[in-house]
Parts: structure tokens; sequence; C-alpha cells
């Protein structure tokens, strides 16, 4: 038992002089290089001792912080969804506007049309369950003031004419169904011609008067085909499409070419309906969109008059 | 009584009025809606088309012709087209492209192809018929075709989404009910 006592008084004298002297031993000269290399020996496994902790100990702390990460993430995901619904309403809104502008122009630069804005989008419009045929179903009906035989257009030009009124929608013939027949004139030789639509929904302008030898083309690639007025059914000088190919046979009386629609009917998204408009007073020929259903009757022969009333004619 | 194997009985071979009316409404809503943003140039599939052969496939010529009669009634009141525009050519194809096409492809794996490009060449032909009858065309084969080969390319590309929801569709409504003859 007194031997235990005494060695652990000496152990404790031990530790006092190994105490005192470590504090002293640095200022003891030649023993400095013996604890530089100690130094260096031991500084890089420090370093990595030190990094290992510290990637534990974030690991260890990233875990409590998991269920807040994921809740951050949560909500950024949302205002992430949030804000790109909201960017792609805005394109939606910006190409309305567009649109709309375009239309503004366009009744701004034809005084002579009563225009009446519409819009066919998304579930409001359908279309023409058929490949054969080309309709659409618009969002304004008898109770907007629709009639058939309507012209309707847009900015970039003629779509069709109403062929179907109801109190809240009305269908549009449009100028590409194999059923319709626009009379039309060639913008540059001003050539008359009528453009009428097929199957496949080509716009095809008939009977076009052969080449005169000696006179230039009446009709070649990249001429302007617009609306001749001469008619009840559709306005003056609104824009049909542009001629891509001429089909010329020397034992045919007329030539005809294929235009390529101004509108682009797969993306139809605006349209206006024309009420009204101040016909030319050398009219003397008629448009035949013929319609199928039987409340439009065919068109009609009588003499044009100075002021068009579409869907006046035929009530 | 005894059981006939071979009559089926419309309401139930056909599934229910009430359960195929809103399918039937639904086929015509994304036809004349969504079909129209998946189109060749200016051709889009033919839904109700894929819609009648894939069903007859499933449950047989009968209720393919009810699904015909039904889908074309329902597409003539939406289009401006005269009333049988649409529903004499389904029926059409329904009564000889399914009776008569099951005995040309039958026991083939590509029945439902060869059924499909049968029947829409067939549809297009009513419908072209009908128009050049009715007023206005003149028949030609290159409008023709040039309208048919983008539709049997649609109808064939989405045959198989069409042909595995209506067969989901068959299996929930179950297999068909046998008549018994009278």
């Amino acid at each position: 038992m007194k031997h235990r006592t005494h060695d652990r008084q000496y152990l404790w004298m031990a530790l006092v002089v190994l105490g005192l002297s470590s504090a002293i031993v640095e200022h003891v000269p030649g023993v400095r290089p013996l604890t530089e290399a100690a130094g260096r020996a031991l500084t890089p496994v420090q370093t990595a001792l030190t990094r290992a902790t510290a990637r534990v100990h974030g690991i260890l702390g990233g875990s409590r912080d998991l269920e807040a990460l994921n809740a951050e993430i949560l909500r950024l995901e949302d205002e992430n969804a949030r804000l790109k619904t909201d960017n792609l309403r805005l394109a939606s809104l910006q190409r309305e506007v567009r649109d709309l502008r375009a239309l503004m122009d366009f009744r701004n630069a034809r005084p002579d049309l009563d225009l009446m804005g519409t819009s066919i989008v998304g579930s409001v419009a359908g279309w023409e369950p058929g490949h054969l045929t080309r309709s659409v179903k618009l969002d304004v009906g008898a109770s907007q003031g629709v009639k058939t035989r309507m012209t309707v257009a847009n900015h970039r030009g003629l779509i069709g004419q109403v062929i179907r009124v109801s109190e809240h929608w009305s269908d549009v013939l449009l100028i590409t169904d194999p059923t319709s027949a626009v009379s039309a004139r060639i913008d540059r030789s001003r050539e008359a011609g009528m453009v009428f639509g097929s199957p496949n929904g080509d716009l095809v302008m008939r009977y076009v008067p052969q080449n005169q030898a000696d006179m230039p083309p009446k009709i070649q690639v990249g001429d302007l085909v617009f609306t001749s007025g001469q008619s009840q059914r559709f306005p003056p000088q609104i824009l049909i499409g542009q001629v891509v190919d001429v089909r010329q046979d020397d034992y045919d009386t007329f030539q005809e070419a294929v235009i390529r629609p101004s509108v682009d009917f797969n993306a139809l998204e605006t349209a206006m309906l024309i009420t009204a408009w101040t016909a030319p007073l050398d009219a003397d020929a008629e448009d035949t969109a013929v319609a199928p259903s039987p409340a439009v009757p065919a068109a009609g022969r009588g003499a044009a008059r100075p002021t068009g009333a579409a869907g006046s004619t035929d009530r | 009584m005894i059981p006939s194997l071979g009559v089926e009985s419309p309401r139930v071979g056909n599934a229910a009025p009430y359960i195929s009316a809103p399918v039937l409404g639904a086929i015509v809503l994304a036809q004349t809606t969504v079909m129209h943003r998946a189109m060749i140039g200016s051709t889009p599939p033919s839904l109700p088309l894929v819609a009648v052969i894939s069903w007859g496939l499933l449950r047989g010529p009968v209720p393919a012709l009810w699904w015909a009669v039904g889908l074309g009634l329902m597409l003539d009141v939406v289009s401006p087209q005269p009333a049988g525009f649409h529903s004499l050519p389904l029926v059409g194809v329904a009564a000889v492209g399914v009776l008569l096409g099951r005995r040309l492809f039958s026991t083939n794996l590509l029945l439902p192809l060869g059924l499909v490009a049968f029947g829409t060449a067939l549809f297009s032909l009513f419908q072209y018929g009908l128009l050049a009858i009715e007023h206005r065309l003149d028949w030609a084969w290159r409008p023709w075709v040039d309208a048919t080969l983008p539709l049997l390319v649609l109808n064939l590309a989405w045959l198989p989404a069409v042909y595995l929801a209506l067969r989901w569709l068959a299996r929930r409504l179950g297999a068909p009910a046998m008549g018994w003859e009278r």
C-alpha cells in the first residue's frame, strides 16, 4: 500500500518535471531542429486528419440539415415551376399582343372593311374532323352578329367564309377546302382567275389565259395573288398567297398555278370577320365558296352592288 | 336455353351506352382539337377510324359497327359537312374493313397494321367518292393519294396507343357477354 503511494508521488513529480522541461526545451539550443523535424513529419498526418474530421463533421452536419435542405429544394422547385408557367403565359400573351397589333394595323390599313374581331383559341374552337375537307369553328356566333357568308381574314390574308352559324359559334369553310372557290387577281399582271382548294390542302389558281407571244407572262412563280373584288362574296385586295408553281400545256386554253397560302392554317389562332365592305363598281364576277350545308344557298347570280354586306343576301 | 357463343348482344358486346358514350365523345373531342397538333402537312390523323378498327379487333365486327355509327353521328354533328359525310364511310369501313379485313389478315401478327392500312384507304376512298358525287370534285388520283398517304402514316403511328388504350378498356369491361337464343 505504501509502495503504491510512493509510486504515485514519483509519477506526479515526473510529470511536473517533464512539463517544466518541455517549456524550457524550446529555448535550449540544439533542440529546435528536433522539434522542426517532428513537426514536418506530423503536419501531413495532421492535415489529413483535420480534413477527414471536417468531412465527417460536414456529413454529420449535412444529415442534420437534410430535412431543411429538402424543404428548400421543394420550395425552389415550386418557385421554378411557377416562374416557368408565368414565362409561358407571358410568351403566350406576347404572341397574342403581337397578333392583335397586326390585326389592328390591318384594320387601320383597310378602312373600307368593317371588321369584327374574334379569336380561335384552344378549347373554344374546333377543327374539321376529316382529312379531305377543311373548316374551323369560331367562338362567335349569331349573338355576336355573325351571319353566313361573311368573309373571314386576318392580317396575313384570306381565311375563308362563314358557312354555318349557331347562337354562340360559327363554322368557317377555309379557302383550302376542296369545295372552295375564290375569284382572284394576280397583282403584277392584273390577270384574273379562280383559286380553288384541293383535297391535299393545296391552292390552285385556274382559268388564267395562256401567255401571248412577245408579251410578259401572265403568271409566274413569285407573283402575289389577291382577291379580285369582283363579287359580293369576298372583298377586294385581300392577299390569298404566292405562286410557287405554274403548269402550262400548249393544248389547253388556260394555264394554272399552285398557290402557297399566305395564312398558316395549321397555326390559326385569330381571325377577323368582315361584316361589310365597299365593293368596286365594275364588279362582274362571282366567287363561289360552295357551301355544303343546305342552310347556305348556292352563290347568287345577281348584279354586284356598290356596297357589300356579307351575310345579308341569304337571309 | 343454350348460350350461343357466336351471338353478341349489342348492349354488352359493345359496352353499355353509358360507358361508350363518354369514350366516343372524348374521341370526337380529341379529333376536333388535339389531333390538329399532330398533322403531316394539312392532314390530321383519324382517331375515330383507328378506334373503330381497334374496337373491331378487340370486340368483333358488331361492336365496331355500333361504334362506327356512334362516332359517325357525333362527327356529323360537329362537322359542317352534309349529314352522313363521316358516318357512312366509318360504317362502311367497319362493315367491309373489319369483316373482310379479318379474313384477309387473319392469324397474322400484322393484323392491326394491315387492317388500319386497308381501312384508311377504304375510308378515304369513301369520303372522296362522297365529295365527288355530291358536287363538286372531279375525280383525280393524285390529290387523293396526296391526302391519303399522310393519313395512312399517321393512323399507323397512332394505332399502338389507341389499341392499347382500348384493350385496357376492353379488359376493364370484361369479356363480351353471351347472348341468348330466343
